[in-house]
């Protein structure tokens, strides 16, 4: 387990999730709906945590402006359900449409945090920030034609949520669903994430993936060995926010909604949040800690909603969700600083 | 040196534009602007110090923010009006924000380099155990005396406290007109006070160290100043100066929105600063002064501009939010640009 | 006034200081020379309290200092005690004027504000410090007006405000002097040295540290000399003064430092004239805390070149100017062809590399294996050890080829460790660079520029690392330029030796002059002029 690094926020998250599931059998909240859940909430949130990992692992930090990607993939989207797109077909060219977009926005992106080595991640946090704003600006005056994405007074601007129902909403949930006792397991939605793993994990074999790892952690010795380090942590950087592009389509089609204008803006927190309860520590990345934590945080949350209700104080679970997801990032950078600090 | 003339130079074109746009009168923009210079100025100059201490930006003023808040929920629930309120919330307040203060301080002393993404953290953080506490602590856990502002249901506080004995305490203080122009010269020159009172501390020798330490931490310990010390005083300082401001804040308006009234306060004053020329290593106090008229210039009239332009009024709300986290951003980027390393080449 | 009773520091098995006897009176001028490595550093870190001592478990013996027994916890302490110090790299705060940086903690304040407000919030009156700041300067015989900031200063005024804020300290009852005229001329150098015997006349007591012999000899009243963190003796020059004339008091004192060495095997230097396979010209090179300034040195193909100089002065910024990791400026010309852009790939692909001084934080990804750190650089740069493949951009490593190679040299150079699989960090020094030498092989370069090879290693890894590097010379020809602060090892193995001094070549010897020849050109004296 030393591997995985057990530290503090997950033996705190891992006591809370226990007396949480105790306290749900207390009210009697259904089981075998929780562990579906869990596993839709494992890869719905799962993608948009794993584009985290190429960013760590290149030493360039959290990606606080994972906004950036997720725009990036809400094109996509948008474009797909503009031409009418249905099914996983839609879906599918959603993802398609985005990542030419993400590659753009992340060379831009990644050229501007080349530029503030040491600051990324309080920079990224802003580039992000701003980048809604930005954002909200080309969604009023978007040249889309579907009007169930368009206000439906004046036929200008989209809508703020816009409903999949008749388009790819869930398309790749009920892929190969298989019921087992009770519980439905998305068969389909699991293996593409176990997919996307894979895929990332073989890429930190390639040449140039042993190249992105040692940019991160000793950025002169890959220099001296021939590595252009500018290059390599851009590609990083665009790496991140193809995956959080893919992350949103994934999530969309979960949530059965697309979210335009500022939904985007905090997204990157729990997903920060929760790579760090699975164990990352900086470049210290592995994709089990995506998985474990992905799926021990956004379990947290999905109970903690249902209780909430039952011991009627809804807002209660919304500030606890809020409160955990902030104190472990806050966890997390005074544990590093201070290491940091005693060698120093 | 040259973009400590170049942003505020850009934000009174952007602004001369947008008042050209938006037809309102130069009286109403005045007197909007005195409101708001009253309203932000010393939640801007807040951020000064921690700057000059090489901390960056703190964002975790809105700490001192809610210190201001919980004082001032406190004195309402008491039911204390007027001056004997007012008195208590500012001791409340302080004292809270000295705790906090030194609390923030000393995390920030164990992660030197990243003092920016830590103070964004603790002010997410610290808005979440302010909410537990007035959304749910009161009414379990701390029982009200004033049943006035709590929700029906018993447990948590109104969305909306109102401060009806305060209202006018101050704001009227030497109040008069030139034309169509209110000039509420006690509140005008409080601010100014604070100013003064900042620009002081930088002439001292807690200023001086305040700025060897900003310089380099490395040559301070070698000079034989206690660095850790210093930065916390620093940022119990800038957590004081905020809980202070807040409160201006709060009276001026005349109502508390309990759960929001805080949010953003970090990014508009820090906004402004960056507007008023200042960059993250080095702010003064002449940088807040200017940045508050420039910032929150643009800030009123860019909705205006944006329904006369575009024909829709949400555009110019877009544009000031970009505005806004845009020149934090901007400053960032400029700032390690200007330390950046150049590559090796044979010139 | 000071006393230092059988001082001993050691940082984990090293020992820096070994039982130090000292003492120092008021109005003495005290030399302390020794040789790189003979523990003057650390005495003067411990003197002024340091806190990288403390941190590394203190220090043993008695420090007294004005009778009392100081351990102190941290520089304040020691400014506190009166104990002031001159740093060899400058503790100016660049964004404050001269004045402010000569009264810095020690500012006149205005009285009204200081019963006001107290000490911490006193106002501070610009007036009065800038007149003290003057008249400090005025007595030291500098020029300067007290209004410039003191990063647009020259090299050696920084030097005098250093010394200008010292003398200003109220209560400054020892003062240390870290190579303080390192960076002057001649001339600045005599100023500083007639400022320091007037405030030793004051009654401070004042310790002298110095590369240059014949400053120490002429300002100095009693000098120590360290060898190997041992004081081998200590000379009163008013006693010495009757059979000794300064210049051989200089040769005496050069004759101490260096000691007798006991002979080890070397390898005979040839002769070399025949290709230039580097021609530097007015070569600088912005390096951090060690600059290149304007040399001009020529490097024959198949030669083993020594570099060496003070630490400062220059001679890690060779390797790391021409590979292009700082920014450079002048000529070089590789074959004869000049080169226009300096940076990694470009030499690599001239074969041309270098192994930089720090492994640990530049040389090594500590985090990974012993084969992935022997072989990336031929990976990525080489496209060594690749297995082949359609796809452009996926391609791996061949990990039969990489292991092979791994073992075999992991063989060749005797490294101990458990399997190549193990991580580098856990490796120790000598085996560490026995890694970074296998790295460097598999790139198989022409020209190889080698950092400080045995800092921080053992004797016996030392040795084998020296013949490790000979044999790369010998069986694939390489081009070695070995900089080094170790003369003796530089000795040892090299064809010629360059020596630098502030930045530039002061000249290049044989390995076969004498130790005393060497010190005395580090220290950028010529031997006619003594």
């Amino acid at each position: 387990m030393k591997r995985f690094g057990v530290q503090i926020p997950q033996v705190f998250i891992i006591v809370f999730l226990v007396l949480m599931v105790v306290l749900a059998l207390g009210f009697e909240i259904p089981m075998n709906w929780i562990i579906s859940d869990a596993l839709v909430r494992l890869v719905m949130n799962g993608v948009l945590v794993l584009s985290l990992v190429p960013m760590l692992k290149a030493g360039i930090g959290i990606n606080f402006g994972l906004p950036v990607g997720i725009v990036a993939g809400l094109l996509g989207l948008c474009i797909s359900v503009n031409l009418r797109m249905k099914g996983l077909w839609g879906l599918s060219a959603g993802m398609l449409f985005s990542v030419p977009v993400a590659i753009l926005l992340g060379y831009g992106y990644g050229a501007i945090l080349n530029r503030v080595k040491g600051k990324e991640e309080i920079t990224a946090t802003f580039v992000g920030f701003s980048f809604i704003p930005l954002m909200n600006f080309f969604w009023t005056i978007a040249p889309f034609s579907n009007p169930a994405m368009l206000w439906p007074i004046g036929g200008k601007g989209m809508r703020p949520v816009i409903g999949l129902k008749s388009y790819f909403a869930k398309a790749l949930n009920h892929l190969w669903m298989v019921e087992v006792m009770g519980v439905k397991i998305p068969v389909g939605l699991l293996l593409f994430f176990a997919l996307l793993c894979l895929l990332l994990f073989v890429f930190f074999r390639t040449n140039f993936g042993r190249a992105m790892t040692a940019v991160g952690e000793n950025e002169q010795f890959a220099r001296l060995a021939g590595v252009n380090v500018a290059r390599v942590r851009t590609w990083a950087i665009i790496l991140s926010t193809m995956i959080a592009a893919l992350g949103i389509c994934v999530y969309a089609q979960s949530y059965g909604f697309i979210e335009l204008y500022d939904a985007p803006l905090m997204m990157a927190f729990p997903a920060a949040s929760a790579i760090l309860v699975g164990g990352s520590m900086g470049r210290h990345t592995h994709i089990a800690h995506v998985v474990i934590g992905t799926f021990l945080f956004q379990t947290t949350y999905l109970i903690s909603g249902p209780i909430a209700n039952e011991m009627m104080l809804p807002e209660v679970a919304e500030i606890f969700r809020l409160m955990i997801t902030n104190a472990i990032i806050l966890y997390a950078l005074l544990y590093e600083g201070g290491k940091r600090h005693d060698v120093g | 040196m040259t973009s400590g003339k170049r942003v505020p130079l850009v934000f009174v074109l952007l602004s001369g534009l947008a008042f050209y746009y938006s037809g309102m009168s130069p009286a109403f923009v005045l007197n909007e602007v005195i409101t708001r210079f009253i309203r932000d100025g010393v939640m801007v100059l807040a951020l000064i110090i921690p700057i000059t201490a090489g901390m960056g930006i703190n964002f975790s003023i809105v700490v001192g923010a809610l210190c201001a808040q919980a004082g001032l929920i406190l004195a309402v629930d008491f039911g204390l009006g007027s001056l004997s309120g007012l008195l208590l919330m500012t001791l409340v307040g302080m004292a809270l924000s000295v705790v906090s203060g030194l609390i923030i301080g000393i995390c920030l002393n164990r992660v030197k380099n990243r003092e920016m993404i830590t103070t964004i953290i603790i002010g997410f953080l610290a808005t979440s155990i302010y909410q537990l506490i007035f959304m749910v602590g009161y009414g379990t856990l701390i029982t009200p005396t004033n049943q006035e502002m709590m929700l029906s249901r018993g447990i948590g506080i109104r969305n909306m406290v109102d401060l009806e004995m305060f209202r006018n305490v101050m704001d009227t203080l030497w109040l008069f007109k030139i034309g169509r122009i209110e000039i509420p010269l006690f509140m005008i020159l409080m601010v100014c006070a604070f100013a003064v009172m900042i620009k002081y501390i930088t002439m001292t020798r807690l200023g001086k160290k305040f700025q060897v330490v900003g310089e380099s931490h490395e040559k301070a310990l070698a000079l034989g100043i206690n660095v850790p010390r210093v930065r916390i005083k620093a940022i119990v300082a800038s957590t004081l100066i905020a809980c202070l401001g807040h409160l201006f804040y709060i009276l001026n308006i005349g109502m508390l929105n309990v759960y929001t009234a805080h949010m953003n306060t970090d990014i508009f004053s820090c906004a402004a600063l960056m507007a008023g020329g200042a960059t993250v290593v080095k702010a003064r106090v002449r940088h807040g002064l200017l940045g508050i008229f420039l910032f929150h210039s643009l800030f009123i009239v860019s909705p205006q501009a944006g329904q006369n332009i575009f024909g829709n009024p949400a555009l110019g709300e877009y544009f000031r939010s970009f505005v806004a986290y845009g020149t934090i951003a901007f400053a960032l980027i400029l700032n390690a640009r200007n330390q950046e390393a150049k590559t090796g080449s044979i010139r | 006034m000071l006393e230092l009773r059988n001082l001993s520091k050691s940082y984990g098995s090293f020992q820096a200081l070994k039982s130090v006897n000292l003492k120092i009176a008021p109005g003495q001028i005290h030399g302390l020379v020794g040789v790189n490595g003979s523990g003057k550093s650390t005495l003067l870190n411990i003197l002024s309290g340091q806190r990288v001592i403390r941190d590394t478990g203190g220090f043993t013996g008695e420090f007294l200092f004005e009778d009392a027994d100081r351990k102190f916890a941290g520089p304040g302490q020691a400014l506190g005690a009166g104990i002031g110090m001159v740093h060899q790299e400058f503790a100016l705060i660049p964004g404050l004027s001269v004045a402010d940086n000569i009264c810095l903690s020690n500012e006149k304040t205005f009285p009204w504000s200081r019963k006001l407000f107290g000490e911490e919030l006193a106002c501070i009156n610009h007036q009065a410090n800038r007149n003290t700041a003057s008249a400090i300067l005025g007595r030291m015989g500098i020029d300067l007006s007290p209004d410039l900031m003191a990063g647009h200063l020259s090299v050696a005024m920084k030097q005098f405000v250093e010394l200008a804020r010292e003398f200003n300290r109220d209560h400054l009852k020892l003062l240390l002097l870290d190579e303080p005229t390192a960076v002057l001329g001649t001339e600045d150098a005599l100023r500083l040295m007639t400022a320091v015997k007037e405030i030793a006349a004051k009654g401070v007591a004042v310790l002298y540290v110095s590369h240059r012999l014949e400053e120490v000899v002429s300002c100095c009243d009693c000098m120590t000399v360290l060898r190997n963190g041992a004081v081998v003796d200590c000379i009163h020059t008013k006693q010495a003064g009757e059979n000794q004339t300064g210049k051989n008091l200089i040769k005496t004192l050069s004759g101490l430092m260096v000691g007798k060495k006991v002979k080890k095997t070397r390898r005979s230097p040839v002769k070399r004239d025949g290709n230039k396979m580097i021609r530097l010209s007015s070569f600088s090179v912005e390096k951090p805390g060690d600059r290149l300034d304007g040399l001009d040195l020529d490097i024959y193909q198949g030669e083993i070149l020594g570099v060496t100089s003070l630490s400062g002065h220059g001679r890690t910024a060779l390797g790391a100017g021409v590979m292009g990791l700082f920014p450079a400026q002048g000529k070089v010309r590789l074959n004869g062809n000049p080169v226009r852009s300096l940076n990694p790939l470009q030499m690599i692909k001239r074969n041309i590399w270098m192994l930089p001084e720090d492994r640990r934080s530049e040389g090594l990804l500590l985090d990974h294996s012993i084969m992935e750190n022997m072989t990336f650089a031929a990976i990525q740069a080489r496209k060594k050890f690749v297995q082949k493949s359609v796809i452009p951009f996926v391609r791996f490593p061949d990990m039969k080829k990489c292991r092979e190679y791994a073992s075999d040299s992991r063989d060749a150079l005797d490294i101990d460790c458990r399997s190549i699989f193990q991580k580098v960090g856990e490796l120790s020094g000598g085996n560490q660079q026995k890694v970074c030498i296998a790295n460097a092989l598999s790139m198989a370069p022409d020209i190889l520029f080698v950092n400080d090879p045995t800092r921080g290693i053992d004797i016996a890894a030392r040795e084998f690392i020296l013949s490790q590097l000979i044999r790369a010379q010998a069986c694939h020809g390489m081009t070695l330029i070995i900089s080094s602060g170790e003369l003796d090892e530089l000795k040892r193995i090299c064809d010629r030796i360059a020596v630098l001094y502030q930045g530039r070549l002061f000249d290049v010897l044989s390995p076969d002059q004498s130790d005393k020849e060497y010190v005395l050109a580090c220290s950028g004296i010529r031997p006619e002029a003594i």
